[in-house]
């Protein structure tokens, strides 16, 4: 049967009784939320409102290039929600990201995000972005709650070091580099 | 109703009453309408195999159409003119075609009925057709016409039917079923001149099998170590398309994977520079391997890739330069014409020509010539004509076959819905079978390693592994995608991250712009778009001696630097666009919803777009092959028994309807271990942090924390990964191979506990952990015929 035909029956499978119909979706509603860095010393930094923060970019496994950011939200926030993210990077197009199924603390009062990872990069690595001010804005959807934060930084790396499979790759800077 | 009466005209017709015409049914899909990034899709057909008439005038094309949406006709087309003449309708998958000497009768197997359809050329109506298994898929005819031999999927054997016609009949009047046992799905089949030998290459298994004709006796098994592909006589010689023996492991280290008696699998380069392009040729005579021939760009286009002359980096184990003759991603199809073959490359679009010596079988390479359309598959030729098919391109193309010229390109399948790719999804079909345009050296597929959805009988060294080059991980088929989120043995990726799996085809340590050691304070602007000179003059950090050592055209085994392309990003897209004319996603299943505008945006079919391209085209059908067992014979009812019972514990882990969850789970059986103990099963540091679903043991979970601060590998022999539960959708057409380690050798060593009664001689139980049984689920206290009710069961999931 062609996909054509297929498509045909969807809307007869869809058809229900006004019994075993589910009711409208509740309306969506706000949330307020920032975001903030996670730091070694600290569960969540916020990021300042001036664009002085100094966000470390993750240059990892395989050089891949990514910033780990956190939400914190109120005491509405949903216990699972969705990320699009938009990155502007000073000097750059705008980058979009899908990040799905970001769990808000489940252990503490439910109103921080896990780890959330926005990847920058598939290949260019840090060198192009050093230094730059870097947006992210962040648009949260879960439980048919919403919100949508933003927040500016300046990237900084400050590991000279490529992952590869084996030991780490550095600058010529560095005694330990493995050429 | 449809089918019910055509079962009864089936019957009539055939005059048998125990027999009636039944197509298999696809598998249902999870994800569907309504799931983010589902789309509708156009109609295809995938045009597969072509055989032209007699006098040359004619061609017929069969439309295999997919697992999820098979297709059901041949197309006849007129050579003369360059037009399609009609569509014929078979059965359900049509696949192979075997045209009679007689040149009347056309046999189209059809792989998910149970019957082989006849068509009469002289009409172009099919007559009665032939009961058969399912999942017949190729067959020749012996020379006289009296016998038709069949490779069977279902079956691994080869079935054969001695024929008889009678005007636009052609019967069977005797039947050699369930037939010669050949290796784990058979697929391309071939007869040489004189009728002596029939070869048949085993896509799953990777070997050769080569049959007396005479006896119908397996007289040989060549063992190529990889897919064998099309196959095709030329004299004394067996040509084969195959790839590469390697498993990605180091030369000297590791399992003994290439079974010489050392460690390792014998090629110096490692993870998917490993991955290479082969045609065997067999001494049909002696039964053996004469030579391979390998890819023309093994070296030196990636960073990693080793250099012949690099004695250190073992280059003096590479093969011989002169056997760097293929010229193509893939090598899918083999056609004798005369003394030479052409070879269809389903990986690169493109065809190639090699001569065969008549005396010893030496290869000489032709020219490359680009297809005319997208994944080329079947060939065929004339007088003067070579026929191929493009499968993914929906097209026929017509080609001189003493320059390669194209000279027409046919519709055969179905562009009703656009040109293909005309869907997001589409677009990742595409970069699935005809990725090498997207890797730096040009040589590897995602199909290359899972051949037509399925897994190879060989498990892999991975790139995520702890043990570079030493660790084992089973190929997995890509069907059922839906069932087993999130992916892979480990669940830590998904369909829009399994970056570390792309990220071989292209690594960044390629490409200049990324050097961080080249520009420690951040590439020029625009360095993609105009790279600075330091991008030709300067040597490439990332690559050791003798492996790409420079970015300059001149260096020697570097004619060209690994692209033209400073960034891989940049690489991507302007790949992507010269293959499909676009460098961004439609738009109905890949989108950006920007949190600004609100607006649903395409997104740039970069390395990110393309991941996440790939990863809907595996959600968008299940590519599961539809099941052949019965699951009410009594036999699978007691093994679903089994199954479902407490005491197996089965189902508690492998649920219906999909016999999967998404939990991570420790591990069921005893890891890979080397012989110091160590857990060859570890995961990369790196790869924990980029993936943090990923769960493994920390040191300190197992061990003194103090022992660890000083070494912390001292416990890696107490650590264990965390895995994803397996689906077992589709356990019946997978590789005998089985387990994250791909050790278990069939259905019965992953169920048995060590010395099980199920067992054979030589046969190891794998149902336990770390020497306790019934880890994998209570089987001990089974018999052996339990054991096996529980793999029938298996068998019709």
């Amino acid at each position: 049967m062609p996909r054509s035909s297929l498509l045909a029956l969807v809307p007869v499978v869809l058809l229900c009784t006004a019994s075993d119909c589910p009711g409208p979706n509740p309306p969506v509603t706000p949330f307020e939320c920032e975001l903030g860095l996670v730091l070694e010393d600290s569960d969540f930094s916020p990021i300042a409102a001036d664009g002085t923060t100094s966000a470390e970019m993750i240059f990892g496994f395989q050089g891949f290039l990514w910033v780990d950011v956190a939400i914190r939200g109120d005491e509405d926030s949903p216990s699972v929600a969705d990320v699009a993210a938009r990155i502007d990077i000073d000097g750059f197009e705008p980058l979009g990201r899908s990040i799905p199924a970001i769990v808000f603390d489940e252990a503490g009062d439910g109103t921080l995000s896990e780890t959330v990872q926005v990847r920058l990069d598939n290949s260019e690595g840090p060198a192009l972005y050093i230094g730059r001010p870097a947006t992210f804005t962040l648009k949260v959807t879960g439980e048919f709650k919403e919100t949508t934060c933003a927040a500016t930084v300046l990237l900084v790396d400050d590991d000279p070091c490529i992952y590869t499979d084996d030991e780490p790759i550095c600058g010529d800077d560095d005694d330990s580099a493995e050429q | 109703m449809r089918l019910l009466a055509g079962a009864l005209a089936a019957t009539l017709l055939v005059g048998c009453p125990s027999w009636t015409p039944q197509d298999l049914e696809p598998y249902p899909n999870p994800f569907g309408e309504g799931d983010a990034g589902w789309a509708p899709q156009p109609d295809r057909e995938n045009p597969l195999e072509a055989v032209a008439s007699i006098d040359g005038a004619r061609a017929w094309v069969s439309l295999q159409g997919s697992p999820d949406v098979p297709g059901r006709f041949v197309a006849e087309v007129d050579l003369e003119t360059g037009e399609l003449v009609r569509k014929i309708e078979v059965g359900s998958g049509a696949t192979g075609l075997a045209l009679h000497p007689g040149g009347r009768h056309l046999v189209v197997f059809n792989r998910f009925s149970n019957y082989a359809s006849v068509i009469d050329t002289t009409t172009g109506r099919t007559s009665r057709p032939i009961p058969a298994d399912y999942y017949g898929i190729e067959g020749v005819f012996t020379p006289d016409g009296s016998e038709l031999w069949v490779t069977n999927r279902w079956r691994d054997a080869v079935q054969v039917w001695t024929v008889t016609t009678a005007g636009a009949r052609l019967e069977v009047s005797e039947r050699l079923e369930p037939g010669i046992p050949v290796g784990t799905n058979p697929r391309d089949i071939a007869i040489s001149a004189d009728g002596a030998t029939v070869a048949v290459a085993a896509l799953t298994e990777g070997s050769v099998s080569l049959l007396d004709v005479a006896t119908r006796q397996e007289r040989a098994r060549v063992d190529l170590g990889a897919p064998a592909n099309g196959l095709a006589f030329v004299g004394d010689w067996l040509v084969v398309a195959t790839t590469s023996r390697s498993t990605h492991h180091q030369a000297l280290a590791g399992p003994d994977t290439d079974g010489d008696g050392v460690p390792g699998d014998g090629t110096p380069n490692i993870n998917f520079q490993d991955l290479q392009n082969e045609l065997a040729v067999i001494d049909v005579a002696a039964g053996v391997e004469a030579a391979r021939y390998t890819s023309d760009t093994i070296c030196c286009k990636d960073y990693r890739d080793v250099d012949p002359d690099d004695g250190e980096r073992l280059g003096d184990m590479l093969p011989p330069e002169e056997t760097w003759i293929v010229g193509g991603a893939l090598p899918e199809q083999v056609l004798a014409d005369g003394t030479s073959v052409w070879v269809s490359y389903s990986g690169s679009n493109q065809v190639q020509r090699f001569e065969v010596d008549p005396d010893d079988g030496t290869l000489t390479a032709r020219l490359v010539h680009e297809a005319a359309g997208h994944s080329p598959h079947g060939l065929a030729v004339t007088d003067d004509r070579l026929l191929v098919v493009h499968r993914l391109g929906e097209t026929l193309g017509v080609r001189s076959s003493s320059t390669g010229e194209l000279q027409a390109v046919v519709e055969v399948g179905d562009l009703s819905g656009g040109p293909f790719p005309a869907t997001d999804a589409e677009i990742g079909e595409l970069f699935n079978f005809v990725t090498s345009s997207f890797t730096v050296d040009g040589d590897q597929t995602c199909h290359h390693c899972h051949r037509e959805g399925g897994n190879l009988n060989k498990a892999f060294s991975m790139p995520l592994s702890q043990a570079v080059g030493v660790g084992l991980r089973q190929t997995m088929d890509y069907r059922g995608a839906a069932d087993t989120r999130p992916w892979f043995f480990e669940a830590a990726m998904d369909e829009s991250n399994f970056v570390p799996v792309m990220n071989e085809f292209a690594r960044i340590e390629n490409f200049c712009c990324s050097d961080y050691t080249l520009f420690p304070s951040g590439a020029p602007t625009g360095c993609s778009a105009n790279p600075p000179p330091e991008c030709t003059s300067e040597p490439n950090p990332y690559s050791v001696d003798g492996s790409a050592p420079t970015r300059d055209h001149g260096a020697e085994h570097a004619s060209d630097r690994p692209t033209a392309h400073a960034s891989r990003d940049g690489f991507y897209t302007a790949q992507m666009e010269t293959l499909i004319g676009r460098s961004e996603s439609f738009g109905d299943g890949l989108y950006f919803e920007d949190p600004i505008s609100d607006e649903r945006l395409p997104i740039p079919l970069d390395f990110d777009g393309i991941t996440r391209a790939l990863g809907l085209f595996l959600l968008q059908d299940t590519h599961l092959l539809p099941n052949p067992w019965d699951p009410d014979r009594e036999a699978a009812q007691r093994g679903r028994a089994l199954f479902e019972g407490h005491d197996t514990a089965c189902a508690a882990c492998h649920p219906a309807p999909t016999f999967s969850t998404a939990a991570l789970m420790g591990p069921v059986v005893t890891p890979f271990r080397a012989d110091d103990g160590t857990n060859l099963d570890l995961l990369a540091g790196g790869f924990l942090d980029l993936f943090p679903r990923a769960e493994m043991d920390r040191c300190e979970d197992v061990c003194d924390p103090d022992a660890c601060a000083a070494d912390a590998s001292v416990c890696d022999d107490l650590l264990h990964v965390q895995m994803g539960v397996t689906s077992l959708r589709g356990i019946w057409d997978r590789a005998d191979s089985f387990l994250h380690h791909g050790r278990a050798r069939g259905l019965t060593e992953v169920l048995a506990t060590p010395g099980h009664p199920a067992l054979g001689p030589g046969e190891v139980g794998f149902n336990e952990r770390d020497g306790i049984p019934d880890t994998h689920g209570g089987t001990s206290h089974l018999s052996a015929s339990e054991l096996e009710d529980l793999a029938t069961y298996l068998r019709t999931l």
